[in-house]
């Protein structure tokens, strides 16, 4: 019977206690810059350890090892031609949003304002940006899209207060601060980029295809291994009109102290090796 | 009562979050947030299915049929790496010690098929003890999750090694370490024992990836970094076997089953297939030919993997025959290890552990005691040298108490091995028995002449094949193993407890000492191991089973002396092939044909460095016939 009563006490409470914590005055907003649990700021370059052979030279004709295309997807890559695309002006396909971080590559990371993260590449000089927080604006396609970025981790701020905060609960429940106790680490969270609009480009140098149906979902992570400082960055195209499942690929990158290195260069491609040298 | 308040409490929590729109709302920005567990079934982001699926996304040759010989470009590989890697022959899995091998750690995630991750919590505190990651055609791995240590430096060694795990923040951080040498690839690229791998687990979503860094102070010339992804998989797997593209009624996932090793190929016992220095044209040029790759970018080294090998790769242009012998002649810079610290530091301490059934292993200074306990009392196996005498017998005397040495075993006459016996073998109260010493009878002679300590000098010798005796319920054999350090040496063999203790003729650490003047000779030495694996048996896939304790440092099974056989047989036949064509011994030393083991084996002077180890091999060879490879 104690335990009805109190029951039914607090029952009535509720709505005054969500109406309590609604009335507190709302934490600080934080920019996605300074909500940033990894920074991904410097220079990295490309490790080009896995499929070194596409990525370092340019695949046979029709070599699509590997990737889950359908019959169209295949066709195109049969008769893909790196002549055609140079007299077309197509020497960029394998640079857009869907390829470039396969690329063997410097990368320059800096904020453009304090919602935009921009990722410089020196291969093929391009320059991709990643919003927080904007809708995407109705616009003509590009080579790298409209790119949609978000931490997979969210800002202290918007997990609201403690449970026990909410509910009253006596102790444990300082108000929290917007700011972490402890300073952040530069590599806690994952940033996920999700990129549409983006125009028809090449999974690989030797023609292999997306589409400008093609959702590129990206996951960059930063971590310290035996004294060194790395980016991945694992890569999901799905496209309905080439794949028959979504295309995933991780990149490996290595920090550099410096962008001594960072070297710009025009998008080339190599022509394609011929299988079965004697 | 107590749980009434309990639930009373739940039922409040959730009408709270129910009715709390600004609660709803940061529940739902928590929907994206990727603080989720690795636990479940992982398929290639291509799914589970292996007929006809385009299961793995990237590196499908390395993780599905196989790569290609010589395809090594963009790894991080010294030139000891390249030069073990080109000798590779795919024939290797026919030795029957390999046909069990499962693979090991450095390239579990990167093999065909899906894994199962599961989590063990203790029953009585609830608490998370470990990960289990089972499949990818390798052994169950244990990731400990409850602050154990790693094992100490003479632990053994298996091929998926010691796992640590923790979390930091929403990635799960693995060390491992003792692990067996290896590969990171399937065409012979390969790890040594001295390889440890550092990965990071990260949820996206519905993927997981593996992070993972090599680091090989023998073999790599900075860290090698891989990425390996998985999709979750939305079925349900009742069988392990299906987890892994497997169907139960036995598909292509069944290969988890107990193996033991066959005679595939009628060749000599212990043949190791390879590739010679001297062939210009083999296997390893597979992927510079189909792909009109230049040799010199397919055999790979860090320079490979950055962008700026674009432009040298141009200029290199395509394929070219007979390059083998000049790239070696002339390794390019970036095939130079840089200067690291000694791989493994001496090590002065004292270390105890249990081997198997009555044995336990002292270690000093790097040196093997082992010791036999039972009933009886105590049998001690090289008791060691003088200046480590007196932590031996502390070691001793923690393990078996006061119960008294009865019984001692020389395995050769070397100072090293013996000295400390008068420290050990004292009387035995209360009747003032001193222990009972065997030895090869030319250990007797030579100390009685050297006029040494009458409690060294052994009382029970042999000049047979071998000397067997019963103690502490066990028959314990000794072995007489010349050819390879002295005619004096000798193996002891615990037949119960299943533990080989090799002394000099396996020294663990070092090349073998080839004794010429005293019978040694690197067929004598090939033998000997041989006949080392026909006494051990692995438990399961290679490694386990019986236990071998070499002359120095970690413990080793089957697998560690396969390894150990590998090296001295494919050393072998590449001077013996130099003999054969009428090499010098200087230009086989300038050939430097023991460029792929120096830095794990080599010492800096003496008969193990590689000037001498290399003579001993060249001379032997030479004093007769070289007997044909295989």
């Amino acid at each position: 019977m104690r335990i009805g009563r109190r029951l039914g006490t607090a029952l009535g409470l509720l709505p005054l206690m969500g109406t309590a914590w609604a009335a507190q005055p709302p934490p600080p907003p934080q920019t996605p810059r300074q909500a940033a649990q990894t920074d991904f700021t410097g220079t990295w370059v490309a490790q080009v350890n896995e499929d070194w052979r596409h990525r370092m030279r340019t695949a046979p004709v029709g070599d699509t090892e590997s990737v889950p295309l359908n019959a169209a997807g295949r066709d195109m890559t049969k008769n893909w031609s790196l002549d055609a695309d140079n007299a077309k002006g197509d020497q960029c396909k394998a640079w857009g949003a869907g390829g470039i971080m396969r690329q063997p590559t410097r990368v320059r990371v800096s904020w453009t304002d304090d919602n935009t993260l921009k990722f410089e590449m020196d291969s093929g000089t391009q320059t991709r940006e990643f919003h927080f927080g904007a809708a995407q604006p109705s616009g003509d396609r590009t080579l790298q899209g409209y790119s949609i970025a978000q931490w997979m981790r969210p800002p202290p701020a918007a997990a609201g207060p403690a449970l026990g905060q909410q509910l009253g609960l006596p102790g444990r429940n300082a108000p929290r601060s917007a700011t972490p106790a402890a300073p952040p680490s530069n590599q806690r969270g994952s940033l996920k980029v999700t990129t549409t609009n983006v125009l028809p480009g090449y999974l690989r140098k030797n023609g292999v295809p997306y589409s400008d149906k093609a959702v590129v979902t990206e996951y960059f992570d930063r971590f310290s291994a035996y004294g060194s400082d790395y980016m991945e960055v694992v890569t999901v195209v799905d496209d309905p009109t080439y794949l028959v499942l979504p295309f995933v690929v991780s990149s490996q990158f290595k920090r550099e102290a410096d962008d001594s290195k960072f070297s710009p260069t025009p998008c080339r491609t190599d022509p394609p090796v011929k299988r079965g040298v004697q | 009562m107590k749980h009434m308040k309990t639930h009373c409490a739940s039922v409040l929590a959730l009408l709270a979050i129910a009715t709390n729109p600004g609660l709803v709302h940061a529940q739902a920005v928590r929907g994206t947030f990727p603080l989720m567990d690795v636990v479940g079934d992982w398929d290639p982001p291509g799914g589970g299915g292996f007929p006809g699926a385009v299961q793995q996304h990237e590196e499908v040759q390395d993780r599905g049929a196989g790569p290609d010989g010589g395809d090594f470009a963009g790894l991080p590989l010294n030139e000891a790496a390249i030069y073990r890697a080109r000798a590779h022959s795919p024939q290797w899995l026919t030795v029957p010690e390999n046909q069990c091998r499962l693979h090991p750690v450095t390239y579990q995630q990167r093999a065909p098929g899906g894994m199962s991750i599961v989590k063990i919590y203790d029953p009585v505190t609830e608490k998370l003890v470990a990960y289990k990651v089972t499949g990818n055609y390798s052994l169950p791995r244990t990731i400990w999750m409850d602050g154990r240590p790693h094992p100490g430096p003479y632990a053994p060694h298996t091929y998926e090694g010691f796992s640590t795990g923790k979390w930091v923040d929403d990635r799960l951080v693995v060390e491992t370490s003792h692990i067996k040498a290896g590969y990171v690839r399937r065409n012979g690229v390969p790890t040594s024992d001295l390889a440890r791998m550092l990965e990071y687990f990260v949820r996206h979503d519905n993927y997981i990836t593996i992070n993972s860094w090599v680091e090989d102070p023998i073999y790599y010339t900075e860290p090698l970094f891989r990425t390996t992804d998985f999709k979750a998989a939305f079925r349900v797997n009742t069988q392990l076997i299906e987890a892994f593209g497997g169907t139960q009624d036995g598909g292509p996932g069944a290969t988890f089953y107990k193996c033991t090793g066959i005679d595939e190929l009628d060749v000599a016992v212990g043949r190791i297939p390879s590739y010679l220095p001297t062939q210009e044209e083999d296997e390893s040029e597979t992927f510079s030919r189909l792909y009109d790759i230049p040799l010199r970018a397919a055999f790979g080294g860090a320079d490979t993997m950055y962008p700026e090998y674009m432009q040298p790769l141009r200029a290199l242009g395509s394929y070219k025959r007979g390059v083998v012998s000049s790239l070696f002649a002339n390794p390019p810079p970036s095939w130079v290890q840089p200067s690291r610290e000694a791989p493994v530091a001496p090590d002065a301490g004292v270390t105890t552990q249990h081997v198997k059934g009555k044995v336990w292993a002292i270690t000093v200074g790097g040196q093997n005691t082992v010791v036999q306990v039972g009933d009886e009392g105590v049998l001690v196996v090289d008791p060691g040298s003088q200046e480590h005498g007196a932590a031996v017998l502390a070691e001793i005397r923690k393990i078996a108490g006061n119960k008294p040495v009865r019984q001692i075993i020389y395995t050769s006459g070397d100072a090293s091995r013996i000295a400390a016996t008068p420290l050990i073998n004292t009387p035995i109260k209360p009747d003032g028995q001193v222990a009972n010493i065997i030895s090869h009878e030319s250990v007797g002679l030579a100390l009685g002449r050297a006029r040494a300590a009458s409690e060294m000098i052994p009382t029970d010798t042999f000049f047979r094949g071998e000397r067997a005796i019963y103690f502490n319920d066990e028959p314990v054999e000794v072995i007489h193993t010349p050819g390879v350090h002295s005619t004096a040496d000798v193996m002891v063999f615990f037949r119960e407890s299943g533990v080989l203790v090799t002394g000099a003729v396996l020294p663990g650490v070092t090349y073998p000492h080839i004794n010429l003047e005293d019978g040694g000779s690197i067929q004598g030495t090939v033998d000997v191991l041989n006949r080392i694996l026909s006494i051990t048996v692995a438990s399961w896939h290679g490694q386990g089973g019986t236990m071998v304790v070499p002359g120095q440092g970690r413990l080793y099974d089957e697998g560690d002396v396969a390894e150990y056989r590998e090296m001295v047989t494919l050393i072998r036949d590449r001077v013996a092939d130099a003999v054969k064509k009428g090499r010098t011994l200087d230009q086989v030393k300038a050939a430097r044909m023991t460029r792929d083991y120096d830095a794990r084996y080599a010492t800096a002077s003496g008969p193990t460095s590689t000037a001498t180890f290399t003579e001993a091999v060249y001379r032997s060879l030479k004093a007769k016939p070289a007997k044909a490879k295989g």
